[in-house]
Parts: structure tokens; sequence; C-alpha cells
């Protein structure tokens, strides 16, 4: 399970270890079940299933620790960090008690009983409130209400890797490796981020947390390294799709599920089949998930091109057949495909599938 | 394993030694049921003790954190675990 080891790791912890000393100046708390918590406070991506919060009496957190990514719910989890971010926050208490640390305005509460589908399929069957349920229902309801913004609210916590950042993970934010867009805006291994667009952030969980808050049409964003004791602030381009995650291990009823891959086609590769070649999505089909045949999705083959859906062949966001499924459809809804097999133009149904998990 | 006190007794004895035998071990049971009770009373406050010193105490109620964060003075440190 998730982050298991992790967590048995830190609640046994030896008063006489490092990390024992410093958890001793916390009052420690594992919660284990949502009924009756702000999740309004305490608000994140939904599918970690183990995340922590330090904070105050006052309600005032400091700071996050956790947070994953497509690869493995454990990618950051490292107790050496762990034992970094603890220290840091008795630091920023005693800064607190000192009056040294600006109070923080307080979220709009929110808690599980508000959420009505949760109420009804959930809590009234006196089922577990598990955390990625609020985080899917709330979702659902977004949709139902016109809210939903797929690229925020389905596309949750987009990867800094796809900006360049590799951590050196056991000593938190240090940087390990810096590429791409980072690595142009000046970023170097050894640099310890220290703020995005202005907010502090002394851990993973909460550079993940303020990186999960840019807007998804920003095109740049700032990020604060502490490079040997001075503070540089470095201005990055976004990449196209920056905020775009694998949604794999997510269980999002509001996603549609495709059951395919595909690679987008270059803009030569299209023209010489006669396709749209700016902002056409036109995609060649790289796997085909067995789901398909189970479920009688579709019947895409690995090599097949997919250039249209529902007659459109152009999207100003998503650059592969699947991406404007996902985007722009709705789980559940059937769709025809434009597709090129063997040479020869052809169309296909396509049935998304709605995710429903212990619902 | 704690003394018998049942063993026979010897046929040598006589009726007052047999007496003052029996008193006797009278008073080793009432005071090793004294001593039974204490040792039994230090264990029960020495164990837990032993535990907390040993490992970190684990509130399982939020509110009660943020009582005892008013409290002792202390940040909180609080997990969220999910277990489906």
């Amino acid at each position: 399970m998730a982050g298991r080891a992790f967590d048995a790791q830190v609640v046994l912890s030896p008063t006489d270890s490092p990390r024992g000393k410093l958890l001793s100046q916390y009052v420690c708390a594992r919660i284990t079940r949502m009924d009756d918590i702000d999740v309004g406070l305490f608000e994140r991506d939904w599918n970690n299933t183990l995340y922590y919060f330090m904070m105050n009496a006052d309600e005032q957190i400091y700071m996050r620790y956790g947070g994953r990514d497509a690869r493995s719910p454990d990618s950051y989890l490292n107790l050496s960090s762990l034992e970094l971010a603890l220290a840091k926050g008795l630091e920023l208490h005693s800064q607190y008690q000192r009056g040294e640390l600006k109070k923080t305005d307080r979220p709009k509460p929110l808690f599980p009983r508000e959420i009505p589908l949760l109420v009804e399929r959930t809590m009234a069957r006196h089922a577990c409130v598990e955390c990625h349920l609020i985080g899917d229902y709330l979702n659902v309801h977004r949709e139902l209400d016109g809210k939903l913004d797929k690229l925020t609210h389905m596309y949750r916590s987009p990867d800094i890797r796809a900006l360049g950042i590799e951590l050196d993970v056991p000593k938190g934010l240090v940087v390990k490796e810096a590429r791409g867009a980072v690595a142009t805006a000046g970023m170097i291994a050894g640099d310890r981020i220290a703020a995005i667009n202005g907010t502090p952030v002394w851990t993973f969980g909460d550079l993940q947390h303020y990186y999960d808050k840019v807007n998804r049409n920003a095109d740049r964003i700032q990020m604060t390294v502490d490079r040997a004791g001075t503070l540089i602030d470095l201005p990055i381009a976004l990449p196209e799709r920056w905020w775009w995650t694998d949604l794999t291990f997510r269980q999002w009823t509001i996603e549609p599920r495709v059951y395919f891959d595909s690679v987008p086609l270059t803009d030569q590769e299209k023209r010489d089949l006669g396709l749209e070649d700016r902002g056409g999505f036109a995609s060649k089909v790289k796997r085909v998930d067995m789901f398909a045949e189970m479920t009688k999705s579709h019947e895409l083959r690995v090599g097949d091109i997919v250039f249209g859906v529902d007659g459109v062949q152009k999207d100003e966001v998503a650059n592969t057949a699947e991406l404007f499924i996902k985007l722009r459809k709705t789980a559940g809804e059937t769709v025809t495909l434009d597709v090129i097999r063997d040479g020869k133009r052809m169309q296909m149904k396509l049935k998304s599938y709605k995710m429903s998990f212990r619902k | 394993m704690g003394p018998c006190y049942n063993a026979p007794q010897s046929a040598a004895q006589g009726r007052l030694g047999a007496r003052a035998t029996r008193h006797k071990v009278r008073q080793m049971r009432k005071r090793d049921l004294l001593h039974a009770l204490v040792g039994c009373f230090l264990a029960a406050i020495a164990v837990p003790s032993f535990a907390q010193d040993d490992e970190i105490r684990w509130l399982d109620n939020y509110r009660e954190a943020i009582q005892e964060a008013k409290r002792t003075q202390k940040p909180i440190f609080l997990e969220f675990r999910c277990e489906p």
C-alpha cells in the first residue's frame, strides 16, 4: 500500500533517534478518518494517501510534507527530508510565538458532510470517507454545476520534472539537476528552491501545492532559489502543456478513459497525409490497453493514426486525439473517430469509460 | 515462579510447632500477596512509562491535538493517512 513503510517508520520513531527527538517537540496526531475534518483548511491533491501538515493551535499551517508523482506514491517521501522539515517547522513555530511570522487567512471551511454526493454514496452507508473520494466528488459536483476546469481540477499536481527540475530528495528542495526550462532560466544544481511566485516553500509538498495553484493559462512563473545564502529570482518560461500529468493512478469519475495512448505526428507527417498541420491533433496509436477489448470501447490498433474526433481535427490545447477526448468530452460519451489504417481512411466508434470506484 | 506454601508438614513437628508453622505460612502468604500487589501496581505504572519514553505518543483526534497544542504551546505534526 502506498506509503505504508514510510508511515510505519514515522509513527514508530524511537524517541532517542534524531527524528524522535524532533517529533517529541510536536503534538503528534494521526488521522485516519476524514468525516469531521475541515477539508477546506487541509485542501490538497486528494490522491495522496499519506500527507502531513506542520501547524499550530491557531490552525495556521506552517508547511506541508508529502506529495507524489505519477511514477510512485513514494517518490518524494524520505526520512532525511522529513527531519529537515520537522526542524524547520519548529523554527517557524518559534517565529510565530514571537510574533515574527505573519498570520495567514484561514481558508473557507468545507466539511465532508457539505458534499452532497459524498454524503449520499459514502457517509450515509457508513463507509470510510476515503481521501480520493473527496477530490472526486468535488469534481463531480463541479461538472454538474458547469464549473469544472479539467486543466486545473483533473490535471492536478503538475510534474516539476516537466520544467527540468530533478530534486535531491533527501535534501528537500535542493536541486540535483536542472534541465530544460529551469536551466534556461539560470537554475543550477545545488540551488535550494525557496519560493514560487513569491510564496515561500520549505518542502516538496509545499512546492507541489503552490505550483498546482498556478493558472493553467500562465506562460511564466517565478521561482526564487537560495544559492549559497543569496536569494535569486528566476523567471521561468513554462513549456507547452506544462500542466499535463499521467492520470493513470487517479480515480477520476470525470475523466473519460479511452484505453489507448498516442504520440503526436510532426507537422511534416501531417502534411504528407494531407491533414491539418498547425493545431491539428492527429496522433499515432502507440499502445492499446487490454481494457479496450474487455469493455468493447474501440477497435483501434497500434500504428493507426487518429486525426479527427466527431469531425473536429484541431484544438488549441490538445496535441493528441486522446487528450482531445479527455479534455473536451464527458466520461461515458461515445464519439466517432477519423482513422487512417494502412493508408486507408475509415471511421470507428469509441465509447469512453466512466470510472466508478467503490461507489 | 513463587514459592510453594502447600508442602506437607513434617511428622516430627509438634502441635505447637505445627501451629507456629501455620501462622508463619499465613504471614508469608499475606506478605507475598502484598508483594504481588505492589509488584502488579509497579508493573502497571512502569510498563506504560517505558512505552511513553520509548515511543512517540500519537493522538487520533484532531480537536484533542489542538487542545493539547494550546496547553503545551507546541506545534502540531498532523498526519492524514487514508487506509482504503
